[in-house]
């Protein structure tokens, strides 16, 4: 440290009236502080050195990292097919009793029949198998997915696309047989729209509350709501059809579906409209899961 | 020939890392003793530097004409700032009058020579220090510690030459009546 | 091509109004780091960050000068993360977990490191086909440590990774970090000791406010007036451990050698001893 002649800065009457100032001059020479280690200094450079590349660099600055390109089919079809490995047998199962419960019955029952249960059965099991699908214990991998290039949102998408795919498979191979088997009773169209518009509405239902709140609520909302639609529409018919003790209700009620598919508006309409607030209630379901990343 | 600080700055500010690891070899040591003197603290004198140098990087005004005194203007009205509450509260709390009549410490050696050997072996100079007014305390390192010239320490703190030369002039009638009081309690 | 480098800027995240980080900055180079501060004090927050799990509410995050806000994807490419709390689907194996996140992270089969291999490193590819239910609670952590390996990731983040292990499975896992050599790795600990054998660097958290970062050497060196030792008898350790911060007792005969952190008692004969990074952790922890 330089010796510092502080009496140098003062005047005669101000050094008159300090006197002797070695006393102090001394003191203020003991106290030493540290200085920084060469490490610190680095440490200090390392910190500082990025500042200084933002200060001259307002523009974004190059990246050595290959920026993320868009995802290829190919991609695409990769997580897909992981979606289909992690999925459990039960699920597989369940579609696959659906499926053959369906041909045995329009084999052996009819045309109609077979119908019906396409119509009754398929949006409970996209329901269902959408509300088992996002239950809780699946999530656990949620953290880690959210985190992988593929991002939330695609990863839900796919998961309900691998599900829906494979419900509505089934459905359309029992059509297929349907068409195969010469037994048109119905319009193609008209069935499809009938079928696929409960099916989208009650999985999307199924979707957005699994995500949003619980997928047991997931479970039990589409349930109640479809059962409902069930029971007024088998008071329609127990209103409207001439009972007589030979008649079997079942087979009336049958005819009654297939009598309405192919002729009521309303049915369609509605139908179309249950597709319509399906397809809205996924993409709220997207919105959900992008929101829990800023959360 | 040695670049001058000001030259280097002129590179720093178009972006050269050598310009800065030369200006941060020169200022660090002087900067983090001056701020760790002002604040008694080696910690958030490790973090004011950090600020330091940051706000000199980032500073888009005029270049100034002496880098030197800039640069210990910023590390200065930095400290001031975080340490308002704390340290810079003795500034509006008191007036040199009240020293006279304050006594500090305890001790009760008999020669200042003993008293300033004493007070050095229990490294309690800088809490001797720090019971200067900040305003004095502050003129007095920048004088003593950093070499600066009156005039100099007048741009730092921003005060006339004369403001400047009367602070010196009580830092150091308080600090010898604050040994002597040492001595006679 | 500049070194690789993680920069954060004035990070801060809110949770409802409690900043649960606030204003934090610093810079790594190549090399390792381990967060240590008390729970709630920002580690964990600041490792999700990282890991892009969540998005802060102000401040800047740069990998390799790629800003995360602007690319998340190009980032999230170089990015392994253990999470603290690890909940997996049971009716998988560890394989399974393992292939069906390579996949969904596009980690290409043929990779160096494939799945097997990354079991292996972590001595567990015997059980690469049991379900995860009859796996035990350490096993469970160690596949979620090999999915934050998997892919040989440059940037690795593991949330208090040997939290439930134990000593052998620790041991493991430090091996396989050791081995697949990220370029930068933070992992959080409660344990002072194993973040000064596992890391270069520490950055110690307070309050949502990194309270030190640097070297644990300096960390020790700055300790070193605030460590001591005191040899009392029993009943006047007892007064003194009710009223000072001790980190270690020894007992010997009727005396008792208390070693504390802060500063001394009056009237009790106190010698200093070199802290250890456990004593100075304490002493950080206890300064204002």
């Amino acid at each position: 440290m330089n010796e510092i002649d502080l009496e140098r800065d003062l005047t005669e009457a101000q050094r008159a009236e300090l006197g002797d100032l070695s006393a102090v001059t001394k003191l203020l020479v003991s106290y030493e502080v540290a200085d920084p280690t060469p490490s610190e200094t680095d440490l200090l450079l390392a910190k500082l050195k990025p500042v200084l590349a933002e200060r001259t660099a307002p523009e974004p600055i190059e990246s050595p990292l290959s920026p993320s390109r868009a995802f290829s089919s190919q991609a695409w079809l990769g997580v897909a097919r992981a979606q289909i490995e992690i999925l459990p047998l039960g699920f597989w199962l369940a579609g696959v009793a659906v499926g053959t419960l369906g041909l045995f019955v329009g084999f052996a029952a009819g045309a109609e029949w077979l119908i019906t249960l396409i119509v009754l059965l398929a949006p409970l099991l996209a329901a269902g198998g959408v509300a088992y699908t996002f239950r809780p214990e699946t999530r656990g991998l949620e953290e880690l997915e959210r985190i992988s290039v593929v991002g939330p949102l695609e990863l839900l998408y796919i998961r309900l696309g691998v599900v829906l795919a494979f419900n509505g498979s089934i459905s359309a191979a029992l059509m297929l047989a349907l068409g195969l088997g010469g037994m048109d009773v119905v319009q193609l169209w008209r069935l499809v729209l009938v079928w696929l518009g409960p099916m989208i509405g009650l999985a999307g239902l199924a979707l957005y509350i699994s995500v949003r709140w619980h997928t047991i609520a997931g479970t039990i909302v589409p349930l109640v709501l479809w059962a409902g639609a069930i029971l007024f529409g088998w008071r329609e018919i127990v209103a409207r059809v001439e009972w007589t003790p030979a008649t079997s209700l079942y087979r009336v009620a049958a005819a009654w579906l297939i009598a309405q598919i192919n002729n009521s508006d309303g049915l369609l309409l509605a139908a179309s409209i249950a597709l319509i607030v399906g397809l809205f209630l996924m993409q709220q379901a997207g919105q959900t899961v992008m929101r829990n990343r800023t959360a | 020939m040695q670049d001058t600080d000001e030259a280097l700055y002129r590179e720093v500010r178009r972006g050269s890392e050598a310009a800065l690891t030369e200006i941060v070899h020169r200022y660090h040591a002087p900067l983090l003793r001056f701020l760790h003197r002002l604040t008694d603290n080696r910690m958030s004198a490790e973090d004011l530097v950090q600020e330091t140098f940051t706000r000199l990087i980032i500073y888009r005004g005029e270049p100034p004409h002496n880098f030197r005194t800039w640069a210990y203007t910023v590390a200065r009205n930095l400290a001031r700032d975080q340490f308002k509450s704390a340290y810079f509260r003795l500034e509006e709390s008191e007036s040199f009058e009240d020293w006279d009549e304050r006594r500090p410490m305890s001790a009760a050696d008999n020669s200042l020579e003993e008293t300033v050997a004493a007070v050095m072996q229990r490294h309690e100079i800088n809490l001797l220090l720090q019971q200067l007014p900040a305003a004095a305390h502050e003129v007095l390192v920048l004088r003593f510690y950093h070499d600066l010239s009156l005039e100099q320490i007048g741009a730092v703190v921003g005060l006339p030459l004369g403001t400047v030369k009367s602070r010196l002039f009580n830092a150091l009638k308080t600090l010898k009546t604050l040994l002597h009081a040492e001595i006679t309690p | 091509m500049s070194a690789t480098n993680l920069t954060v800027t004035s990070l801060t995240k809110f949770y409802g109004a409690q900043p649960a980080l606030h204003g934090v900055s610093f810079a790594l180079n190549t090399g390792s780091t381990a967060l240590l501060g008390p729970n709630g004090s920002g580690k964990s927050t600041l490792l999700r960050l990282l890991a892009t799990l969540i998005s802060p509410d102000a401040g800047e995050i740069r990998f390799c000068a790629q800003n995360y806000a602007a690319d998340v994807r190009s980032v999230r490419a170089h990015i392994g993360f253990m999470p603290q709390e690890v909940d997996l689907p049971h009716h998988l194996t560890p394989y399974q977990i393992l292939r069906y996140l390579a996949q969904v992270r596009c980690i290409p089969m043929q990779h160096d490191m494939t799945i097997h291999e990354t079991l292996a490193a972590l001595g567990i590819s015997h059980l690469s086909r049991t379900p995860l239910a009859k796996l035990s609670g350490g096993q469970v952590r160690l596949v979620a440590a090999a999915q934050a390996l998997l892919g040989k990731p440059r940037l690795l983040l593991l949330d208090e990774p040997t939290r439930g292990l134990a000593p052998d499975e620790r041991n493991q896992l430090w091996h396989a970090v050791v081995r697949f050599a990220p370029e930068i790795m933070l992992f959080s600990s409660h344990n002072a000791d194993e973040a000064e054998d596992r890391a270069e660097r520490l950055l110690i958290f307070r309050g949502g406010r990194i309270r030190f970062e640097g070297l644990s050497e300096t960390l020790k060196a700055r300790a070193a007036d605030h460590v001591y030792e005191v040899r009392v008898p029993k009943a006047v350790a007892a007064v003194l451990q009710r009223e000072y911060h001790v980190s270690q007792i020894r007992d010997d005969g009727a005396l008792r050698t208390l070693r504390m952190v802060g500063t001394p008692p009056d009237g009790v004969e106190s010698k200093h001893v070199s802290p250890t990074i456990e004593d100075a952790y304490l002493w950080l922890m206890r300064s204002p």
